[in-house]
């Protein structure tokens, strides 16, 4: 999954990396609302809404007489309910494939770059016992906080700032963010996890001798658009839509 | 337990047991979709508590704004049942036979007649004078038919539609078409409407296009297809059918790859043909595609209704149509309906009316005259076919007179079904006798009127009526010819026959032409383009082709039974668009098919063999209706011009003067 998103962000590799997120975005709009029109009852939503727009006329057409309008009403209550469980089944099916997709993207663009200037902590979870590390330097990044022992659960913490996209603290077994250009997967924390997890957390590094879990709390990326300073995942949910509902129009798809 | 369910539950399952990114947002579509579903729940409860809090406020309005009812009302609300062209004959010979019990039993709590039909007894003329109570001559519709005396050409009588070009916003012309009813006077549900009291009127002929009223009212006969005629199918087969003949068109079926064909299929003037393709699946099976929209039909059934989209520059024109697949392939498809969720011609009143009716019970036939009579006749559909449409298409009817009796608790219902009167014309041939296609078309009616009763509460009244009855049609009388024949018409010299619009008659030879189902018009000098009668000649002239046409007979049988002067039988503003003369013929007979529009063939008499072989064209004291209603009146000899007053009546609303018809 790593390799697929590594080549369809490659020619965004260079670019600023809300151009890649876009990219992802439309690209994930248009496959969902295939995906959906694939596995709805494409002729049972059409006609259940167009039964919905003609209770909603109704309410409408029979003002005059409230009990009408509110059975109608209970009617369009009731349809609905139906719409979802047509939409269930799609839903589900979707969902595999989204949350794969939102995890590679979260992995990608969720956090900010590990450079001078971006200030983030640690946490290391010793495995059986705390080893006598921490004095020397980091081969990438500086530690900026004196280290935090809290020997009872194994633990030791401080902040750091990277350099070059890494902090890499071979000694405390710590491998975090990512040297890769724009798009790449950056490694904020890790943890043991089988192949499904893995699937939904691309970020996890790999767990060095010795070490039960490493978790970062890197700053979270905004993204300026429009003014405002949005977050990866209100890019693609934003972006994301406007694909699906083109999509919808060109591909005729009842939503 | 099904597989999509089970894929459902596993699915479910899969995501509890995996832990992952929690969002609350699943894609794109079922994104819209919960936000859509969102959107509706609030709004129905917003609209139905809306509803709730404002009706005291509507209710006084409305009881401020109406005008007080002159007449203290009889009932609280009237349910009128029209079902064209069912025969009192009939009815009280399946009576004899101890069938139609629930119109027995109306007959014997309320009152049964026979009904006077108007003259001539044809749906639009008698259907007009049942909507406003007045004859012919007030209401001004004559026949299907009439003439336009200017150029001897045969109009359609009850819409006049024009053509024009408009600048839009823009600047930029446009073509755009206009319709006008020329139905005159008022229908009487328009008179309720002054006094605060609504109606649903649903297919009561000659009501195309909708006029604004109190209520909700749906089109019925003379609504246009798409391709702006009454009625015109397409039939597809792969080779030879690029032509046109009485009532459709014929179109290639070209064959693509594998086991899929394509036709195109001419819809609305300046749009180009929908492509259709049909996909054989084998074992009978096909799939019919046009634009995104697609369905299944088996072979030798009648398919459900497939949007077809046309496209007039930028905007979608959309109709619906049926299809017949059998051997060949040979493709049937229905003339192309308006689609009534999205109608480019003004279907209803409000507008949006027929958009719920689609809904609320489906795609439904909006075709003035939706059953196919043509293609039985031309025999491109089978009577069973013909049979499961006019059955389809009274399903329909009947859900959105159920859904008009539910949802309307008070005022008027009205519901016209014109099953009846298809099944009769084109099943007469086979006879009446118990187990016919007639037989068991009675036995559904009464069925109809039986849920009906079912339905109706103590303070409501029933009108169950036919605008005529039915007799055979054996013989065709030819009377453009018979005119020749009697040297009244005068054809150019070479001419034997005309097969439309009088092309190769010698005006300045003729003094009367026939034209429409039951009218003979003189050349009258200054209202014919080319008239050489003068006006103080005419009398004689009239009665001089009295007198000869009821001495027409075939072998020994009279063939007329009655003639009759428009100026004496009809009164009213509108009587100028009368034919001169009513030719009133005998059972059996009835004017031919081709002197309705203009032609002239080379018999006066000649036996009729086509499929419809049942008709109402006659003298109309042969054809009268029925007319039952839930309580007793003592009116004898009833005519369909009594029932506009005596619903108003029965409402509390003061029938005006001008209405001929009396209240039972």
């Amino acid at each position: 999954m790593n390799t697929l998103f590594d080549i369809l962000l490659f020619p965004f590799r260079s670019l600023d990396p809300l151009w890649g997120l876009m990219w992802i975005s439309a690209l994930s709009g248009i496959m969902m609302i295939l995906v959906f029109k694939k596995t709805s009852n494409q002729q049972a939503i059409s006609k259940l809404r167009r039964k919905m727009g003609s209770r909603a006329l109704g309410m409408l057409l029979f003002l005059e007489s409230p009990l009408t309008v509110i059975k109608l009403a209970f009617s369009l209550i009731t349809d609905n309910f139906v719409y979802l469980w047509h939409l269930l089944k799609p839903m589900l099916i979707i969902t595999i494939p989204f949350l794969v997709t939102a995890a590679q993207l979260d992995a990608r663009y969720s956090r900010e770059p590990l450079d001078a200037g971006h200030r983030a902590t640690v946490t290391v979870l010793w495995k059986d016992s705390i080893p006598s590390a921490g004095t020397a330097s980091p081969e990438y990044g500086v530690v900026i906080s004196p280290v935090v022992t809290i020997p009872d659960s194994l633990e030791q913490s401080f902040s750091f700032t990277g350099t070059g996209g890494l902090f890499v603290f071979s000694e405390m077994g710590i491998r975090l963010g990512t040297a890769g250009q724009s798009g790449s997967i950056m490694v904020r924390g890790a943890e043991k996890s089988g192949i499904i997890q893995s699937l939904f957390r691309p970020w996890n590094g790999v767990l060095e001798h010795g070490t039960a879990g490493v978790r970062s709390t890197i700053q979270e990326t905004r993204y300026n658009i429009f003014g405002g300073r949005w977050s990866w995942f209100a890019v693609f949910l934003v972006f994301s839509s406007v694909w699906a509902i083109i999509g919808a129009v060109v591909f005729k798809v009842k939503v | 337990m099904t597989g999509g369910l089970l894929l459902k539950l596993m699915l479910i399952i899969g995501l509890l047991i995996v832990p992952s990114l929690a969002y609350g947002y699943i894609g794109p579509g079922a994104g819209f979709g919960i936000l859509t579903s969102f959107v509706v729940f609030v709004n129905a409860v917003a609209v139905s508590m809306l509803s709730f809090l404002f009706w005291p406020i509507m209710v006084l309005v409305r009881f401020l704004k109406r005008t007080r009812r002159p007449l203290k009302p009889e009932c609280g609300k009237v349910v009128i049942l029209g079902l064209d062209g069912l025969s009192p004959l009939l009815v009280e010979k399946y009576w004899a036979n101890g069938d139609l019990p629930n119109l027995k039993k109306l007959a014997d709590t309320g009152t049964y007649h026979r009904m006077k039909t108007t003259t001539p007894g044809v749906s639009p003329v008698a259907w007009s004078s049942f909507q406003t109570g007045v004859n012919p001559g007030k209401h001004g519709i004559f026949d299907f038919l009439s003439a336009d005396r200017k150029r001897y050409l045969a109009v359609l009588s009850s819409v006049k539609t024009k053509t024009f070009q408009k600048k839009n916003f823009l600047g930029i012309r446009k073509k755009q078409v206009s319709s006008t009813l020329m139905r005159m006077s008022k229908p009487f549900w328009s008179l309720l409407g002054r006094y605060g009291i609504r109606s649903t009127v649903l297919r009561v002929p000659i009501t195309y296009p909708p006029e604004p009223l109190d209520g909700r009212l749906l089109s019925g006969m003379c609504v246009p297809d798409l391709r702006g005629t009454q009625g015109s199918y397409t039939v597809m087969a792969p080779e030879g059918t690029e032509r046109s003949f009485t009532g459709g068109i014929g179109r290639t079926l070209s064959k693509q790859e594998k086991d899929w064909w394509k036709a195109s299929v001419p819809g609305p003037e300046d749009c180009d043909p929908a492509d259709i393709l049909f996909h054989d699946k084998g074992s009978g099976k096909w799939t019919v595609l046009s634009g995104g929209e697609k369905l299944k039909v088996n072979t030798d059934e009648l398919s459900e209704w497939l949007t077809v989209t046309y496209m007039a520059g930028r905007t979608k024109i959309r109709g619906i149509a049926r299809f017949r697949i059998t051997e060949g392939p040979f493709i049937y498809c229905t003339a192309l309906h308006v689609d009534p969720s999205s109608p480019v011609v003004p279907l209803s009143h409000p507008v949006h009316y027929s958009r719920y009716l689609a809904g609320a019970i489906g795609q439904f036939a909006t075709l003035g005259l939706a059953e196919d009579t043509w293609a039985l006749s031309n025999g491109h559909l089978d009577e069973k076919s013909f049979l499961s449409m006019a059955w389809a298409y009274y399903g329909e009817r009947k859900r959105m007179f159920t859904d008009a009796l539910t949802r309307g608790k008070d005022g008027l219902t009205v519901c016209v079904f014109d099953t009846s009167d298809r099944i009769q014309h084109m099943f007469w041939g086979s006879g009446t006798e118990p187990g016919s296609v007639i037989h068991q078309m009675y036995l559904e009616m009464d069925r109809l009127v039986g849920d009906t009763l079912d339905r109706m509460k103590n303070n409501h009244r029933l009108i169950v009526l036919s605008d005529h009855g039915f007799t055979s049609f054996h013989t065709c009388i030819d009377f453009n010819r018979w005119l020749v024949d009697n040297g009244f018409m005068v054809l150019e010299d070479g001419v034997e026959t005309v097969n439309e619009s009088f092309h190769g008659v010698d005006w300045s030879k003729t003094v009367a032409y026939a034209m429409g189902l039951s009218g003979i018009n003189l050349n009258i000098r200054g209202r014919e383009g080319k008239g050489i009668v003068e006006a103080e000649k005419a009398e004689t002239l009239m009665k001089e082709i009295k007198d000869k046409l009821l001495t027409l007979m075939d072998g020994d049988t009279k063939v007329i039974r009655s003639v009759k002067f428009a100026r004496d039988i009809y009164s009213g503003g509108y009587i100028d668009r009368s034919p001169d003369i009513i030719p009133g013929t005998d059972t059996g007979y009835r004017a031919d098919w081709g002197c309705v529009t203009g032609g002239v063939g080379s018999q006066a008499l000649y036996p009729n063999n086509r499929h419809w072989n049942g008709d109402h064209c006659h003298d109309s004291d042969l054809v009268k209706g029925v007319l039952f209603t839930s309580w007793k009146h003592r009116t004898e000899s009833p005519s369909i011009v009594d029932v506009a007053p005596t619903v108003l009546s029965m409402l509390g609303v003061k029938p005006p003067g001008y209405m001929d018809g009396r209240t039972l």
